[in-house]
């Protein structure tokens, strides 16, 4: 499938493009507002939920070079819709029975592509929250470890042998991997 | 996956087992679905974690200019003013706080419209037609209240699509808000009675109108017609419970 002309709106946000940004406010703010205000939730709620999406799609693009096949309005409104009924369901609350697309005749390639933002986008957040649940020392293993920094190199700035950075690296990833498996039972 | 822990899995991952442990790994991968499953993941862990602990000065960036358009286009709640400095006195306190009570005393019987009307039109842009542009230019009028210049082009939409129940719920309501009561009231109720999403939002904003007009008992019997699962039946408790 062939990319859809707004992708200028992903590569926009790759490049903080203060234009394009202040169009995607000018042209959904006010539909997100409405949406959020008459679902339960609050125009804070709808600022945030704004601004979560929009960081979504960007991590998506820089990280996984998301290709938008379908426009960006239907997209976008649906990401936000569909992390409003999330948060209204962690706060425990009962969500309307309303579709999600109600006022908003979405495709199956729009609906597919928006529910993989949202749900690639949680995991990875839920990610980031086990990880910062670690003790310090296991947080500073690992970050350098993860971003790429030689094993050898972190071992003599820690003032550790080689051989205990690894034992201690496999540790906090055994406790990391536990901790995330406890948040999907 | 019970003859392997999380450190195995680590420990194949990262290329830290000999090869013959390796081999009897692998094999057991392809007949242990969680096994398989639990290396993904850690692949994934892995592959999220290297991307994301990395600082990112584009994102830094990119959150300042979201922070300054959310301050544009949405209302920051919760801002208190400040009363302490212009209560130099206790009388003026009390002559405040008085007022600050009538108001609020006032505005909950009579600002029904101000608290629940505050409705934003929002059409669809899927074929790119005519009449598609019709709407989109209904719409800026609406949001921008100038509902006199949205009757006309719902006019003309209902002409060729007498069935929209978008245009006739907007329609409604811009006519109630142009002195034109009887026609609107009589859109929204042609809606209530369809089966459209907008359905029980033409319900609420019948009752918000009758509330409006401190036509109590009328407002009621439309809060009456939407039920607990719609969109609208938060709002309508509350009006509800502003009304009693």
């Amino acid at each position: 499938m062939s990319t859809h002309p707004d992708q200028r709106y992903l590569e926009g946000l790759l490049q903080n493009d203060t234009l394009l940004v202040q169009e995607i406010y000018q042209r959904f703010a006010g539909k997100i507002k409405h949406h959020i205000l008459q679902h339960q939730g609050t125009e804070d709620d709808a600022a945030d939920i704004f601004q979560e999406s929009i960081i979504d799609i960007y991590h998506q693009a820089k990280y996984k070079q998301l290709q938008l096949t379908c426009p960006f309005e239907p997209f976008f409104l649906l990401i936000c819709k569909r992390k409003w009924l999330n948060e209204i369901k962690k706060r425990g609350r009962q969500p309307v029975t309303k579709r999600l697309d109600d006022v908003y005749e979405v495709g199956e390639d729009v609906f597919a592509a928006a529910e993989q933002v949202v749900r690639e986008e949680a995991q990875a957040n839920m990610y980031l929250a086990q990880f910062e649940r670690l003790g310090e020392k296991c947080r500073e293993i690992l970050r350098l470890s993860l971003t790429g920094e030689a094993q050898e190199k972190i071992a003599a700035a820690m003032g550790v042998t080689y051989g205990y950075l690894r034992k201690k690296k496999s540790e906090c990833m055994a406790t990391l991997l536990s901790f995330i498996q406890a948040q999907k039972i | 996956m019970a003859a392997y822990n999380q450190e195995d899995i680590i420990r194949y991952v990262e290329g830290e087992m000999s090869p013959e442990e390796s081999l009897s790994f692998e094999a057991m991968l392809g007949e242990d679905e969680a096994l398989s499953q639990a290396v993904q993941q850690y692949r994934e862990v892995q592959t999220t974690l290297s991307a994301r602990l990395q600082p990112d000065p584009g994102l830094h960036q990119l959150k300042t200019t979201l922070e300054a358009q959310r301050t544009v286009h949405f209302q920051r709640k919760g801002k208190v003013v400040a009363f302490k400095k212009y209560l130099t006195t206790i009388g003026v306190a009390a002559a405040v706080m008085t007022g600050i009570f009538l108001f609020r005393f006032y505005s909950r019987d009579t600002n029904y419209m101000d608290n629940y009307g505050n409705i934003e039109m929002q059409v669809a842009a899927e074929r790119g037609s005519n009449e598609d542009t019709l709407l989109q230019s209904a719409a800026l009028y609406f949001n921008e209240k100038a509902y006199t210049k949205v009757i006309p082009l719902l006019d003309t939409y209902l002409k060729k699509d007498s069935s929209s129940q978008t245009a006739l719920y907007y329609r409604g309501i811009a006519a109630t808000r142009t002195g034109a009561v009887g026609a609107g009231l009589a859109d929204l109720a042609k809606v209530y009675e369809g089966e459209s999403v907008f359905k029980y939002d033409a319900a609420f904003y019948m009752a918000l109108y009758y509330a409006q007009a401190q036509n109590k008992k009328e407002a009621l019997v439309w809060l009456k017609k939407i039920p607990a699962d719609a969109s609208a039946a938060a709002k309508a408790a509350a009006l509800e419970k502003d009304l009693k």
